[in-house]
């Protein structure tokens, strides 16, 4: 973990600084190379590992990104688990933040992999969607649960017409 | 489909059957006879014999000679042109006395379901018939319908005895047992509350849970930096 | 836990309960009541202040004689069994009532109707007795045909009986119909002609002597039928009358003096000082008008007067009349059983109080028509073909209107009067009594807003109750057509029926009174409606021939005939009939028999049909899984309850359901010794009847419940043809602690409020008992919470908070009438019986209406506030960001 973060932070400043090799080249030039060091071979060993550095830590970012829904899930159970199925303020707040978190992240699907722009990130938004829908089938299955889905013939009785008679009855006891 | 509404009925109405409680039994002859052209004095002739052995367990033998050719034909042509089918049904009594009735059905209802039609016999407290009434299973009328003439061969015919059932009457005992049950349970002492720590104090719980949520979601720099 | 739940339901209970109850200050806002005193069979004017009514409903009453007001009302017991036969007014009122053997004796304080004193005694014999009071004695009389009389006589104020019964030989006594009493004294023609004998014997003096005179000798002799009838009113005096001409007899210990005047045999003697008047009603005025005609008894000075009074019910008959100088004072009651008083040598009717409206046989709720303006309104839609200019113009033109409407007040709708309300809660109740005459009555005031007298007609006489049945033809809905209803009636003398036709708003009959020539059998409202939206009305005769009124619905039942059907029953033949009209051609209308159903020895007691109006909103019912049970709505359905003596069982309650098309027997249950009186209340897909269960000596109520299952076998269209399986019956029954006198359930315009079944007990109150406390619980839902159902309770309550008539009783209820208003929370009521009551119910409190006590400044003032505020808000926040960046 901490290695990691150490990698990232590295990556981000070389990142930054665009000039980055070209002052290293003029400190090169000023100062001489201590002894039984090859530049060449630092530099192209450097050159070679920031790259593949870059590409895999990408990798690694977008797959984070990409599984972060589905690392949610667990936590999202615990969380339907306390709310309960009675039907007052916190858990249908809880319900609504089920539903609103996933929502709101396949709309903003491209944006939350702008950061790691790639060629290849197909896959893991296909993970970050099944991840979302996951959550989103989560929070239906809650809805479910507290009886919130219309899914029984009964949420549907109001609708029901009446039916049509087609005979007509009249008459009573005899007057007479 | 026909067959599938028999069933359902012949269950609707066996389960009312069997509920009697025909303080004597006895057995009722009855005779069928049928009006194969729709007027408005209707000439009635012989269709068949049903016979309720008992009353009680509501067996019936049931009689019935296979229509003749010229019979399908003017049923065929009652159910073609939407016309009423007259049943007449003479109840001979133990006691050699008769009652008729009258009972009427659509044309094309009886000939769609093939002539399977039900006979409903219903008797009043005492097991006396007051009503005799033919009817068809089916979900929905017709009007008017055209079937070939060799499918109308002869009648079969379920008969279900239909008995006054008793009344209902203020239950008391139940209720006061209820309430003999309640007193007990009082005098038992208030039972304990046996559910779950959680169960019991989620309302506490929840509302911390969603804090720490929620702050651990706003600032999460804060939370890579704590570490 | 078990006791939270038991607080739960009992709080539940209480919820329910507290929707109907009445805050003081709303008393007479929803509601009114007229009270009534019942049709006059005595009278008697004790001073100058007051009139002393006994009536045939077991009613004794005084009336103010200034205004007709009633001071004070006692109401007796049940007037099926017991009637008032005696009225005595002195210083105390003293009746005596009662029948079958039981007599009770009373005494009212006649300023205050309080009871001061009252004794009752009991005869084995059940014949109905003569009764004479006189001097503080009550003499009872038994006739015994052709052989004595037994007297036995009381102390009026405390029973004492003064010796043995006497038994006088009275070998003359052949036939009670010539036997009267007249003051003190017993008294018989041997004949109903001229060569008869009068014999009179006093009942107070011991010496029981008879006298006897030939009738010849008195009046002379001359061919023709002979009466006798005692003068009201008067003491010792009798009519002798023959070819409807009376003479006055006064009887005497030695020989009766005879008058020489020719009477009426309705004419009433009034005292005036010493000085004894006789009065009578002249048939034969050449006006409209009523013409009295007084003569002084001693003297035989005869004045005639013509007096202000026009009923066209016909000559009215002088109950009571009282005389002081030349003025004098004459209650009279009319054949609509209408009073008034009348006033001497004026001529003028101080009031008049329409007594009829105590005998209500049957009551029609009317909808009245649009105003003028929202007609117009209407009629903008009604051209379709209109150019957009000219629907442009009618709309602004009818704005102007609606505008000038407005600014002036309102004074045109006032000056209309009976115009539709926005709520629908106006209406005019059309009611028929049993005298024949029609009323209209304004739904927000009670007042008669018309009425019509119809001679010679009376209702038909179903299962001994009195029945007009009334049918609206056509609805105030179709604002230039005027709104139709239909009354049938029969001939007093030939039985044929009588069909009246008449605008139900304004009370004018349209065409004449429709003299049939065929006893009327049964009739049907046509549920179609003809070009000119008439519904027909069809009718069956005697010999089962059909007719259909008026003519243009002919083709309309045509048309339809294969979907109408009809069906009699009989309560003479016990037989169940049903009608289809397929072979109608239009020369001649054919009912066919379809169906019999036959009840052998069972009496019919009762046949309810769900209110042809009555919508179901909800198609099933939710059960605790969350499934649904549909009910078994069935249109067609007829609730049947016959009573039959049982050897075992004493007698037994039957009730069954059929289906009016087919025949069908849908369910039958039986109760072993239960009787009368049985009251079936039949809507949705449910029953609930009352009885009395004579094991338990309790009126219970019984209820069931059809549902069709867990699916529906057609979710399109109803036939009864289709039978696919019979619905599943839930039953429950509850003690009642009450007994019913009548029951309906509450209507509405679209079902989807709550039922509420009203209940008028026979101690006066009305109470609603809401439909969740009757429903059958089945076997899908004992006792769960759930399902909304309320715990069963065997008994169950009549909370006081559920009396809608609150502190009014409303005593010897014949009957319940409810209709739906606009507001699909309403649903208005009228109980009539002695008295008529009208009022608005909400079984499910007034969900589409705000609370009378909205606060709807106060709720706009917050609102303008708040709109302000956050104008103001906008304001200075842009201004402090305008300042910050400045800064």
């Amino acid at each position: 973990m901490a290695t990691n973060k150490l990698q990232s932070k590295r990556f981000k400043w070389s990142l930054d600084s665009s000039k980055c090799s070209k002052l290293s080249s003029i400190n090169e030039s000023a100062l001489p190379a201590p002894p039984a060091y090859s530049t060449s071979g630092v530099l192209s060993s450097g050159e070679v590992a920031k790259k593949t550095d870059a590409s895999h830590l990408i990798m690694k970012k977008s797959w984070e990104v990409a599984l972060a829904p589905i690392k949610q899930v667990p936590m999202n159970l615990f969380i339907m688990y306390m709310a309960g199925n009675s039907i007052s303020i916190f858990p249908i707040m809880m319900v609504g933040m089920l539903f609103m978190r996933p929502i709101q992240a396949l709309f903003q699907l491209n944006g939350t992999f702008k950061t790691v722009e790639n060629s290849s990130v197909i896959g893991q938004k296909i993970v970050y969607i099944f991840g979302n829908l996951v959550n989103i089938g989560l929070a239906l299955y809650k809805c479910q649960s507290m009886g919130l889905l219309p899914t029984h013939s009964s949420d549907w009785l109001a609708f029901v017409e009446p039916r049509v008679r087609q005979e007509y009855i009249g008459g009573g006891i005899m007057f007479s | 489909m026909c067959l599938k509404f028999v069933v359902i009925v012949l269950i609707s109405f066996s389960t009312t059957a069997f509920s009697s409680n025909v303080e004597y039994d006895g057995w009722v002859n009855i005779n069928l006879q049928h009006s194969l052209t729709f007027s408005d004095k209707p000439v009635f002739t012989d269709r068949g014999n049903v016979t309720i052995q008992s009353l009680r367990t509501g067996t019936a033998v049931v009689q019935q000679k296979p229509l003749t050719q010229s019979d399908r034909v003017k049923l065929r042509d009652l159910s073609a042109t939407n016309e009423f089918y007259q049943l007449k049904s003479t109840v001979t009594l133990a006691d050699g006395s008769e009652i008729s009735f009258l009972s009427t059905v659509k044309a094309c209802m009886l000939v769609e379901s093939e002539l399977n039609d039900i006979l409903s016999v219903s008797l009043d407290y005492s097991g006396r018939v007051i009503a005799i009434t033919l009817a068809v299973a089916s979900t929905s009328t017709c009007e008017g319908a055209v079937v070939p003439i060799d499918k109308l061969k002869e009648f079969s015919t379920s008969v279900f005895v239909r008995h006054t059932e008793n009344g209902p009457t203020p239950d008391t005992a139940t209720y006061i047992q209820k309430l003999e049950r309640e007193r007990e349970a009082k005098e038992r002492g208030d039972v304990k509350d046996n559910r779950s720590f959680l169960a019991k104090y989620w309302m506490y719980i929840i509302p911390v849970i969603i804090l720490m949520v929620i702050t651990s979601a706003t600032n999460p720099e804060g939370a890579g930096a704590a570490r | 836990m078990i006791a939270t739940k038991n607080f739960k339901y009992i709080f539940l209970i209480y919820l329910f309960n507290i929707s109907y109850c009445l805050y003081e200050d709303q008393i007479g806002k929803f509601d009114w009541k007229l009270n009534y005193v019942g049709n006059v069979k005595f009278g008697t004017i004790d001073s100058t202040k007051r009139v002393i009514v006994a009536t045939e409903e077991n009613v004794i009453a005084s009336l103010s004689l200034k205004n007709g007001q009633i001071l004070w009302r006692q109401v007796l017991e049940n007037p099926a069994l017991n009637q008032i036969e005696l009225l005595h007014v002195d210083k105390e009122v003293i009746t005596v009532s009662g029948g079958k053997g039981t007599w009770y004796v009373r005494g009212w304080d006649s300023s205050s109707g309080s009871l001061l004193w009252e004794w009752s005694f009991y005869m084995e014999n059940k014949q109905r007795p003569y009764w004479i009071l006189s001097k503080g004695q009550l003499v009872h009389i038994i006739p015994v045909l052709g052989s004595h009389i037994e007297i036995t006589s009381y102390d009026v104020h405390n029973g004492r009986n003064n010796g043995k019964t006497m038994k006088i030989s009275t070998p003359w006594v052949t036939d009670l119909s010539k036997c009267q009493t007249a003051g003190v004294y017993w008294t018989c023609i041997s004949t109903n002609d001229s060569s008869g004998q009068l014999f009179y014997t006093d009942m107070l003096s011991s010496a029981n002597q008879v006298r006897t005179f030939p009738i010849q000798s008195l009046i002379g002799s001359a061919p023709g039928h002979i009466e006798i009838k005692p003068l009201e009113s008067g003491d010792s005096n009798l009519f002798l009358i023959r070819n409807n001409v009376a003479r006055l007899l006064k009887l005497q210990p030695e020989a009766p003096h005879v008058y020489p005047y020719s009477l009426s045999d309705k004419a009433v003697t009034a005292f005036n000082g010493d000085q004894t008047l006789l009065l009578q009603t002249i048939q034969n005025s050449p006006t409209n008008k009523l013409t009295i005609q007084t003569i002084e008894l001693q003297e035989g000075t005869e004045n005639v007067f013509e007096m202000d009074y026009t009923n066209e019910a016909g000559v009215a008959n002088i109950v009571s009349a009282v005389c002081k100088g030349t003025a004098c004072r004459i209650f009279v009651k009319s054949n609509d059983n209408s009073v008034s008083l009348l006033q001497l040598p004026g001529g003028k009717v101080s009031w008049t109080r329409e007594e009829g409206l105590s005998q209500v046989v049957a009551v029609e709720f009317f909808e009245l028509p649009l105003s003028e303006l929202d007609a117009s309104i209407e009629h903008e839609f009604d051209s379709i073909s209109g150019d957009i200019f000219s629907t442009f113009y009618n709309r602004i033109f009818s704005q102007i209107r609606q505008l000038l409407v407005v600014l002036s007040g309102q004074q045109g709708d006032s000056n209309i009067g009976m115009v539709r309300d926005e709520f629908g809660l106006h209406k005019i109740i059309v009611v028929v009594t049993a005298s024949g005459r029609l009323y209209g009555l304004d739904s927000m005031s009670g007042n008669i807003v018309w009425s019509q007298y119809l001679k010679g007609v009376e209702g038909f006489s179903v299962l001994g109750k009195l029945s007009v049945p009334l049918f609206v033809q056509r609805s105030a809905r179709y604002s230039p057509l005027m709104a139709q209803c239909a009354a049938l009636m029969k001939d007093k003398i030939t039985g044929h029926g009588v069909m009246y036709t008449f605008d139900p708003i304004t009370g004018q009959s349209i065409g004449n009174i429709e003299r049939l020539p065929y006893q009327i059998e049964q009739a049907m409202l046509l549920p179609y409606e003809d070009d000119k939206h008439m519904k027909g009305l069809l009718i069956m005769s005697d010999n089962y021939e059909v007719m259909v009124y008026p003519s243009s619905a002919k083709p309309v039942l045509l048309k339809h005939a294969s979907s109408i059907f009809f069906y009699t029953a009989g309560s003479k033949s016990k037989i169940l009939q049903g009608y289809n009209l397929v072979h109608s051609t239009t020369d001649s209308l054919k009912a066919t028999p379809t169906w019999t159903l036959n009840l052998g020895p069972a009496d019919l007691i009762a046949v309810n049909v769900r209110p042809s109006s009555e919508r179901v909103h909800s198609q099933g019912r939710v059960l605790a899984d969350r499934s649904v049970l549909y009910k078994y709505v069935n249109p067609n359905l007829l609730a049947i309850a016959t009573l039959m003596d049982d050897p075992i069982h004493k007698q037994v309650l039957s009730i069954y359901l059929v289906d009016g098309v087919t025949g069908l027997v849908v369910y039958s249950a039986a109760h072993k010794r239960v009787g009368k009186p049985v009251h079936l209340v039949h809507s949705e897909n449910w029953l609930v009847y009352s009885y009395y269960n004579a094991r338990f000596r309790r009126m219970e109520l019984a209820t069931v419940e059809l549902y069709e299952g867990p699916t529906q076998s057609n979710s399109t269209s109803f036939s009864s043809h289709a039978v696919s399986q019979l619905p599943h019956p839930q039953t429950q029954a509850y003690i009642f602690p009450g007994t019913p006198l009548a029951m309906l359930a509450t209507l509405t315009e679209r079902g989807i409020t709550n039922k509420h079944i009203l209940i008028a007990l026979s101690s006066g109150a009305v109470t609603e008992v809401p439909w969740a406390f009757l429903e059958p619980r089945g076997p899908h839902g004992t006792m769960n919470m759930e399902e909304g159902y309320i715990p069963y309770i065997p008994e169950l309550p009549i909370p006081a908070e559920a009396t809608i008539n609150y502190n009014q009783s409303i005593p010897q209820v014949r009957g319940i009438q409810v209709a739906p208003a606009r507001l699909e929370s309403t649903c208005l009521v009228l109980v009539y019986g002695l008295d008529l009551f009208y009022t608005r119910v909400t079984p499910s409190k007034t969900f589409d209406l705000l609370k009378e006590d909205f606060d709807h400044w106060l709720i706009a003032i917050v609102l303008i506030g708040l709109i302000v505020a956050s104008y103001i808000t906008k304001r200075l926040a842009s201004r402090k960001a305008l300042k910050l960046a400045w800064k």
